[in-house]
């Protein structure tokens, strides 16, 4: 009899989530925790993204629910969800308004990479894909890990000095705090702008002189003619190292730099990359 | 007559007073603004490959901010006088809404790069500037005439206009870049671009030029409209000639150095306030008190926090509007 009801209830906790999982409708209103729930196998159970969620291409073809900015909180209504998936501050109005309407809204705003582990936990645990969960943060942990351990031997003099450009008018770079700034370091480099003591903010052109980066990573896409050649063309830049050495790059996918998702990693990667070349 | 010559043998003492302290507080200001800033550069220190290119950036941003800001004091201080408005200033005719349509448009359509020496987005914002200032002159043109009222009502309908298509634009686009548009909204004086500082120049030392030969122009305009047409100003054609050349000013401007406010709103007023309504005196000193004014801004939005900048646009209004209340305070006790 104990065996049965041993039996039974390790089943009932096995296929219970599954079967929520299975029949859960999920809107996700950011394009990383779009990712997230497709990482974690939840892509069927989307019943709604952004205009913006274009990674796994195939949520494309997804219901949508206006932008990112803008989601639209009627027709999210409309579609019945038992989640909806949003960020924090950007979002913090049409969070509130969704709840106010009785929708359960998970807000995750991961700012580190502990900070989206915990996310990517709590999504799981909220859509009955915890397992799924901790599988996908154990793999990050250990790509982040072995890269870690390539990283660690390389002594703080032989790290490159690395100048990452967000934006270009008026420029602007990453300080510490921001997944960028981590990322760097992660990656085996040194921020030159980490002493801003802020996430994102406009920086001074003359320090990125003085301060003479070894490379230089542009997180946009600039069109027509190549951005590192605009770079080295700046008005006294043509002196900086990176410059002279050709090692201005813009060709890591942004999004594996800005949305903090699973594809991160990739972004870690690529930059280590970039360092390394 | 006597009187009357002395009245004028006064006033030529007084500008030439007024240009010396404007044009040594200009050098004093460039010269500290040059050794002002992140980087530590000490005056007596020998230069370095590193310290020359720094001091050479100093200088060139340092030439921008004079432009820009004598540039745009100069347009306020003709729309003004023209349209005898005081809440005017040079973004009201929707020229520099017009400017950051094409901003937008020229990095919604990816078009980066140079073109004949010049970075394509200042190219795209000017000629956004340019197609909205004759359109804008265009619709409020009434057989054959451009009633000063209609201008100023289609300016700034179209201005709120352009101003939406831009939200428009940037809260649809699927580019997330273009979330940065609004940061070169705020302004900025930084300049990577040597073409570009020629091309600001060239249009506002003309236009600055243009508004001064025409200053006696501008005074009858000040008595208004019908009485300059009466002691035998071309009315129409002036106004033509006036808003062009404010237009072309703030659309240079904007196309390099984004939306810097407030500087084309209270520099005119205060010049007005201290030598005088007199456009043959007003025009030059607004261009050179503009110029100190933004580039004391800059240099504050560049040296006050390192390794950050502040944004200038924020600079000139919280230096701008307390130094204006208190000065608009003070004249109207005498």
């Amino acid at each position: 009899m104990k065996k049965l009801i041993l039996a039974l209830s390790t089943f009932l906790l096995a296929a219970g989530p599954a079967y929520a999982a299975g029949t859960m409708r999920i809107i996700s209103i950011t394009p990383s925790t779009t990712e997230i729930a497709c990482a974690l196998g939840l892509e069927g159970n989307l019943a709604g993204v952004t205009t913006l969620c274009d990674y796994p291409p195939s949520v494309a073809k997804k219901e949508k629910v206006g932008t990112f900015s803008d989601p639209n909180i009627e027709k999210i209504v409309m579609l019945k969800p038992d989640i909806v998936l949003a960020t924090g501050l950007e979002q913090a109005q049409a969070v509130d308004k969704m709840r106010r309407l009785g929708l359960k809204v998970i807000s995750v705003d991961p700012k580190d990479f502990e900070g989206l582990f915990r996310s990517i936990g709590e999504i799981g645990r909220a859509c009955g894909k915890d397992k799924e969960a901790s599988v996908l943060v154990g793999d990050m942990r250990r790509s982040l890990d072995s890269l870690r351990k390539k990283t660690d031997r390389i002594g703080a003099s032989l790290r490159p000095k690395v100048y990452f450009e967000i934006w270009n008018d008026p420029i602007m770079a990453a300080g510490k705090g921001s997944f960028i700034s981590e990322m760097i370091s992660l990656a085996g480099g040194i921020n030159i702008a980490d002493d801003t003591g802020r996430p994102f903010s406009q920086f001074s052109a003359e320090l990125v002189v003085l301060r003479d980066p070894d490379v230089i990573i542009l997180g946009y896409m600039a069109g027509g003619a190549s951005a590192a050649q605009s770079v080295g063309g700046r008005l006294g830049w043509g002196g900086i190292k990176a410059v002279k050495a050709g090692r201005v790059y813009d060709d890591i996918d942004p999004d594996t730099l800005f949305r903090p998702g699973p594809r991160l990693i990739d972004g870690v990667r690529a930059l280590n990359d970039r360092f390394y070349k | 007559m006597k009187d009357i010559r002395n009245i004028l043998e006064d006033r030529k003492k007084r500008s030439v007073k007024t240009a010396v302290i404007l044009v040594s507080l200009l050098l004093a200001a460039a010269f500290i603004s040059l050794y002002s800033g992140a980087a530590k550069i000490g005056l007596f220190e020998p230069l370095n490959v590193m310290s020359r290119q720094i001091l050479y950036m100093r200088l060139f941003r340092i030439m921008l901010a004079v432009l820009v800001g004598g540039g745009l004091s100069v347009a306020g201080v003709i729309l003004q006088g023209l349209l005898r408005n005081p809440l005017c200033e040079p973004y009201v005719l929707g020229i520099s809404s017009g400017a950051s349509v094409g901003a937008v448009l020229s990095i919604v359509l990816g078009a980066g790069g140079m073109f004949a020496g010049l970075g394509v987005l200042p190219l795209w914002a000017f000629a956004g500037a340019a197609v909205t200032f004759f359109a804008v002159y265009r619709t409020a043109e009434v057989s054959g005439r451009v009633p000063m009222q209609n201008l100023l009502l289609t300016g700034v309908i179209a201005g709120a206009l352009l101003s939406s298509i831009v939200i428009f634009i940037v809260s649809f686009s699927q580019q997330d870049a273009l979330h940065s548009i609004i940061w070169w909204l705020l302004g900025n004086l930084q300049i990577f671009d040597g073409g570009l500082l020629v091309f600001v120049a060239v249009m506002v030392v003309a236009g600055t030029a243009a508004a001064y030969i025409f200053s006696n122009e501008l005074n009858a305009f000040a008595l208004g409209e019908e009485e300059a047409a009466h002691i035998g100003v071309d009315t129409e054609r002036m106004k033509m000639v006036l808003f062009l050349t404010a237009s072309m000013i703030t659309g240079a401007a904007v196309s390099a150095a984004g939306m810097i406010g407030f500087v084309g709103l209270i520099v005119p007023h205060f010049m007005r306030m201290v030598v005088g309504p007199d456009h043959k005196i007003l025009i030059p000193s607004s261009f050179l008190a503009g110029g100190i004014f933004l580039l004391v801004c800059d240099t504050a939005a560049r040296a006050l926090m390192p390794p950050a900048e502040i944004p200038v646009g924020v600079i000139t209004a919280v230096f701008g509007a307390p130094f204006f209340i208190r000065m608009l305070r003070k004249k109207s006790r005498l």
